[in-house]
């Protein structure tokens, strides 16, 4: 009987552990009622359960999960909690019924050693209950704060507070105890403070100086869910869809909450820096518990939930487990354990496809998926397009899932094409993440190299004095760091919920960052990259853009009241407070408000979606203009430090008058650059078609030179309708613009290169005459062939290089080198006779070059070096390795390798730009005749060296009777073609 | 096409004509020493289209030892073997290059004294011919400083090689002499191992002058 239970036990855990449910994370223990709190007691293994309409405690194993007994109580138990000694468990009672049923508001003291029970009635309705560290209970009703000392049953008045409205019995049908009861409450582990939470306040309580705290709040959504979730020491705490710190500053919240009161809970893990949340959003939502970063919610995984969760949870001690009042009574979940449950795991977010107009080759690439437990899950991947397709669509992790993008089924495009691939599972208990396909395709004068960076970015800030440019990634909520010179991610800082825009401090030392879910702007040191105190926002206000002139920082925010405004930043106090006025304008501007602030400090924009525009003047400390001459704005927005400020196309004066507009170029502007008297501007269409940029003058307010790019600038929203993505290095070698798969670095003189390569002679790479073979290296002269050097050791060999490609017979070959004089390639093996050359570049196309083509060209590489000796030809003494020169020369029983190209076609066949193979060897078709001085040498090989690509080899023994002397002719022949090098043999 | 003849063994039968030929195998009162001193190589010019350097072989010991006998009271014939262990070299203006090389002769000489064999101290004038075989020891490598005029060449040349000498024999002791003698090996350049480039040619005849003291037994 014993051994049956403890199996059960294990079981039940084991079902548990894995998740229990196909496809949820948690175990759901019905209790016949409506629970309304819950209170752990791992000391005696059981949980309490106030089962609010059966009047009834459940008491609930934490092995087997199972119903240990009940324990009958004076009606409607609504909050309960165990004193820390584990003596008492303390029972509210809220059952405010109107006359003619007979209402009870009380207590109800259980001895858990004893199971003596003491009742005691209450003036007002009781609303939640915790203790303390001390052994106490602090009671809140809809009146007052008592402090209740079990022990000898002393109840004392702490504070009176105005009535809270306490909902009365009956209740409309299908209201649950978070709808009833207007409050909740919780306490740290360590039991020194205690936050709770109603419908129009919030409470902090500290144990050691006794003080209650009460900070008043509107919201809009209510704050639900109804649930207060506090960390080990009380220094942070959750309370509905908030997050906040001990001061009751909200440091982030979850987005667009639907702000229900009876659907939902939280709990905190400090020791992992997790809030385990079921929180709905506005959309609405099958219930789903996040995996949160305490610090700002991020959500790192979303588990699906067997229902939904409806009230308060505990974490038990090691953080493993986490008990919650859920729909049928309680959820059992294995919070602690969330990682190694059965989830499906994407090994990236997004896969970047780069096509240019030299290579429309198919192309593929590989995530992996896996199941966190390391086990099995089945998968399915929907979502493919034409030209984007996957394999296997469906199957069972681990696999490698390949992604393959037929360029040529996107026909003339350019631009980046964005698929999205949903991969789901029937078993995995998570919400697998959407993976992100980008296709770019590019034509020869779309200019700019991008980097891909996955997420969503929407502000983009180069730093003026340090060669930095700043990302700020909205869905991770963090702003990547990235140097400039080279494009690697310096630093990653982590930011509020849902930042929204960027700002440098006038002294150029702090970056700040505002957020549209945190009542905070971030701080960071930019020497130390590190992040500062942040600046604390008045309740309410959510600072969504910031600029900082040389007097004053300004912040646009958003507010839970009526009107949205413009706060002020004291720094120093880490503080910001509303601005009464607006110079002589009311301080209400509208939700979607950008400031920008002139580089010299001397005034900030402000530039609203409804048309306003605003001028705060720094040395006159006030906005000193307020116009409007559009009925709408959006777009780029800049100012400069001439007076010049632009809105959208709109160039303003230093009065905000616009005195002209720029070209779009049939687009919508997405980023304003300002250099000096100049400016850049870029455009996009659609977010999938190549964006433009072009120079613009601002003292004339002229376009020229629109340039397309490689793919489009990032464009603004309904939500976000102001977009800044542009940017200039400080070490003025580039420019950044924030485009749809991450970032695009332009190169300053990214328009200055236009005109057309030309090919003058093209000759093998060997000896650099003219026979060329199919298969062998070229080398193709000129001018303007690259508008960079680049030289590629990736294999196969790529088809485009610099952003130039050659054609041969119209279809691209590999390339090794690329400069402006010289571009070495290989020539296709299927290639043969008479072939047209053209080479494709920013510049443009390059006239038709013709060539005729050998079956064979043997030419030995002369590119050996020895000392200070160059041009020798690379025909090596296998004894020492050394090149054969006249001070290494050949020794009669020699082996002696040459190596050289053009020696044709091979068998195996070896594809044009793939490295020769080890096994089996490619050896020549036609095999060569190789003498010196006219004695044949015996050829060992003769075929491509194993490794590089277009490069031939012969290996040659040269017998005892071979001549000597200062000058041998060495011949290699090989069909109709031969070459001859001059050695020095010796005995 | 018949292969050439391999030219390998040519040393060792000039070596066995010269033994053959030696008239002292058949003579009477023999000696027999070693001798040990030092070879000193004036260098030889190299001129060609890269202009001019030196060449030759590198200040080095020599090591001999010698079979003779006295056939008459004032004439007298030995054969020798000296190893001369010295690096190849080549120079032009301050720029020098050396390369691992060694030379081995055998060779007969005739030696007229100036005193009857009894006398304690006699003087004594050499001439003959032999062999020399010059080598080259050192690494080869693809580029070698001075390359423009010369190689120096890990490979071997035999060549006929003249010796002419003179020195002074003390009898000491029971059956013993010590002597002081210097050689001049004259042999024609060894263009093989130190091998003239392109274009270039090395002027005249390699002179090795060798003092040397000698220590011998009479039996």
């Amino acid at each position: 009987m014993r051994t049956k239970k403890w199996l059960g036990i294990l079981a039940a855990w084991l079902g548990l552990g894995a998740g229990l449910s196909a496809g949820t994370l948690g175990k759901v223990v019905p209790i016949g009622g409506h629970a309304s709190d819950l209170a752990l007691d791992e000391a005696r293994g059981v949980l309490y359960v106030a089962n609010y309409t059966a009047n009834r405690i459940e008491v609930i194993g934490l092995a087997d999960l199972a119903r240990r007994t009940s324990m009958p109580v004076a009606a409607q138990p609504g909050s309960l909690a165990v004193s820390p000694d584990g003596r008492y468990l303390l029972v509210t009672h809220y059952s405010n019924f109107l006359p003619p049923a007979t209402a009870f508001n009380g207590l109800t003291l259980i001895r858990l050693e004893t199971g003596a029970r003491q009742t005691f009635a209450l003036p007002s309705p009781p609303l939640g209950v915790v203790f303390t560290s001390d052994n106490r209970a602090l009671v809140a009703t809809s009146r007052e704060f008592l402090r209740y000392e079990p022990s000898t049953g002393a109840m004392t008045l702490l504070e009176t507070i105005q009535e809270l409205t306490a909902r009365t019995l009956p209740a409309p049908p299908a209201n649950i105890p978070p709808q009833i009861i207007a409050a909740s409450l919780a306490v740290s582990r360590d039991g020194e403070r205690a936050y709770g939470l109603t419908d129009t306040f919030r409470f902090r309580y500290d144990r050691q100086t006794q003080v209650l705290t009460i900070l008043g709040y509107i919201s809009d959504p209510p704050q639900g869910p109804r649930v207060v979730s506090v960390s080990r020491d009380g220094s942070y705490y959750t309370a509905g869809w908030g997050l906040f710190d001990r001061r009751g500053t909200l440091m982030a919240q979850f987005p667009d909450p639907a702000g229900l009161l009876h659907v939902g809970s939280h709990a905190i893990d400090s020791d992992r820096g997790l809030v385990y949340a079921q929180v709905p959003s506005e959309a609405g939502e099958a219930p789903v518990l996040m995996v949160a970063d305490s610090d700002n919610l991020t959500v790192r995984e979303r588990f699906r939930l067997p229902e939904n969760l409806t009230g308060k949870s505990v974490l038990s001690a090691n953080g493993a487990h986490m008990y919650s009042i859920s729909a049928s009574g309680i959820m059992a979940l294995p919070a602690g354990d969330w990682e190694r449950q059965r989830r499906l795991t994407v090994s990236a977010e997004q896969v970047f496809f780069q096509s240019s107009f030299c290579d429309r080759r198919a192309s593929t690439q590989e995530v992996f998926l896996a199941d966190g437990a390391g086990g099995q899950l089945d998968f399915r991947v929907t979502g493919a397009t034409a030209g984007v397709s996957v394999s296997p669509a469906s199957g069972v992790t681990p696999a490698g899932l390949r992604i393959h993008v037929s360029p040529g089924a996107f026909a003339d495009r350019n631009g980046t094409v964005e698929v999205w691939l949903d991969i789901s599972s029937t078993q995995a208990a998570n919400v697998p993440q959407r993976l992100r396909v980008l296709v770019n395709l590019r034509a020869p004068d779309q200019r700019g190299t991008v980097i891909p960076v996955p997420g969503k970015l929407v502000d983009l800030l180069a730093d003026p004095v340090r060669n930095r440019v700043y990302v700020l990634r909205q869905d991770k909520n963090q702003v990547l760091v990235y140097d400039g010179s080279d494009y690697h991610l310096m630093a990653t800082l982590r930011t509020g919920n849902t930042p929204t825009q960027m700002a440098l401090t006038f002294d150029r030392r702090h970056l700040l960052v505002g957020n549209d879910n945190s009542q905070i702007a971030n701080v960071y040191d930019l020497e130390t990259l590190r992040a500062a105190e942040p600046v604390r926002f008045p309740a309410g206000h959510y600072p969504r853009s910031l600029a900082a002139s040389a007097r004053a920082i300004l912040a646009a925010s958003r507010t839970s009241g009526p009107k949205h405004t413009i706060d002020r930043v004291d720094l120093f106090t880490r503080t910001a407070a509303e601005l009464p006025t607006l110079g002589v304008w009311e301080n209400d501007i509208h939700l979607n408000t950008v400031l920008t602030a002139a580089a010299n400090g001397s005034s900030i924009m402000a530039a609203q979606a409804d048309g306003y525009l605003l001028l705060y003047d720094a040395t006159a400390d006030t906005f000193t203009i307020s116009r409007r001459d559009s009925e709408t704005l959006a777009g780029a927005y800049a100012a400069s430090g001439y007076g010049w400020f632009v809105v959208d196309n709109l160039l303003l004066n230093s009065s905000l008058v616009p005195v002209s507009s720029f070209g779009k170029t049939g687009g919508t502007t997405s980023g304003f650059a300002v250099f000096d008297q100049a400016g850049f501007l870029t455009t996009a269409a659609t977010a999938a078609s190549p964006g433009v940029i072009q120079r613009l003058d601002l003292g004339s307010g002229s376009g020229y030179a629109p340039t397309r790019m490689t793919e489009a600038p990032v464009l603004g929203t309904p939500g976000a309708p102001f977009t800044r993505t542009l940017g200039v290095l400080a070490s003025r070698s580039a420019l950044i613009s924030l485009t749809t798969s991450g970032f695009t670095a332009l190169s300053w003189d990214f328009d200055a290169f236009t005109v057309p390569p030309s090919i003058s002679q093209v000759v093998n790479a060997a000896d650099f005459r003219a026979p060329l073979a199919p298969g062998g290296l070229m080398a193709v002269f000129g001018s303007r062939l690259s508008p960079t050097n680049a030289a590629s050791s990736e294999m196969p060999l790529p088809r485009a290089l610099g952003e130039s490609c050659l054609l041969v017979n119209g279809a691209a070959v590999p390339m090794l080198f690329a400069s402006p004089g010289q571009i070495n390639a290989q020539m296709p093996f299927e290639a043969s006779g008479n072939v047209t050359l053209v080479l494709y570049t920013p510049g443009g196309v390059s006239g038709t070059y013709h060539t005729q083509l050998s079956p064979t060209a043997p030419s030995v590489f002369m590119s050996g070096t020895a000392g200070p000796l160059t041009g020798l030809p690379t025909v090596v003494r296998a004894a020492n390795g050394q090149l054969v020169t006249a001070a290494n020369p050949i020794r009669r029983g020699d082996t002696v390798v040459a190596y050289l190209t053009g020696m044709g076609r091979t068998w195996p066949v070896v594809e044009s730009g793939a490295p020769a193979p080890y096994h089996p060897l490619a050896e020549v078709v036609e095999t060569p005749v190789v003498t010196l001085g006219g004695f044949e040498l015996p050829v060992a090989y003769a075929g491509l060296t194993p490794g590089l690509v277009g490069v031939n080899q012969i290996n040659v023994r040269v017998p005892s009777y071979a001549p000597t002397g200062m000058s041998v002719p060495l011949v290699i022949q090989q069909g109709g073609a031969a070459t001859s090098l001059p050695v020095r043999v010796i005995e | 096409m018949r292969p050439p003849v391999n030219k390998r063994n040519m040393g060792s039968r000039i070596w066995i004509a010269v033994l053959m030929s030696c008239p002292a195998v058949f003579a009477q009162g023999w000696e027999a020493g070693v001798a040990a001193g030092a070879a000193v190589n004036p260098s030889s010019q190299v001129t060609g289209p890269a202009g001019k350097a030196s060449a030759g072989l590198a200040m080095a010991p020599a090591f001999g030892v010698y079979l003779g006998q006295d056939v008459t009271a004032r004439l007298g014939g030995e054969i020798r073997y000296t190893f001369r262990p010295g690096d190849l070299r080549l120079s032009s203006g301050k720029a020098k290059v050396t390369f691992g090389g060694e030379s081995h002769l055998v060779h007969y000489d005739l030696l007229v004294y100036g005193a009857a064999r009894q006398a304690p101290i006699r003087t004594f004038f050499a001439i003959g011919a032999g062999a020399r075989l010059t080598r080259g020891t050192g690494q080869e490598a693809s580029y070698q400083p001075l390359m423009q005029h010369a190689l120096l060449t890990r490979t071997r040349h035999v060549q006929p090689v003249a010796s002419l000498g003179a020195g002074l024999k003390m009898s000491f002791g029971t059956g013993r002499t010590l002597r002081v003698e210097f050689r001049d090996y004259v042999s024609p350049f060894p263009v093989k191992v130190i091998a003239p480039a392109g274009g270039a040619k090395i002027h005249g005849w390699l002179h090795d002058i060798t003092p040397l003291i000698g220590l011998g037994w009479t039996f």
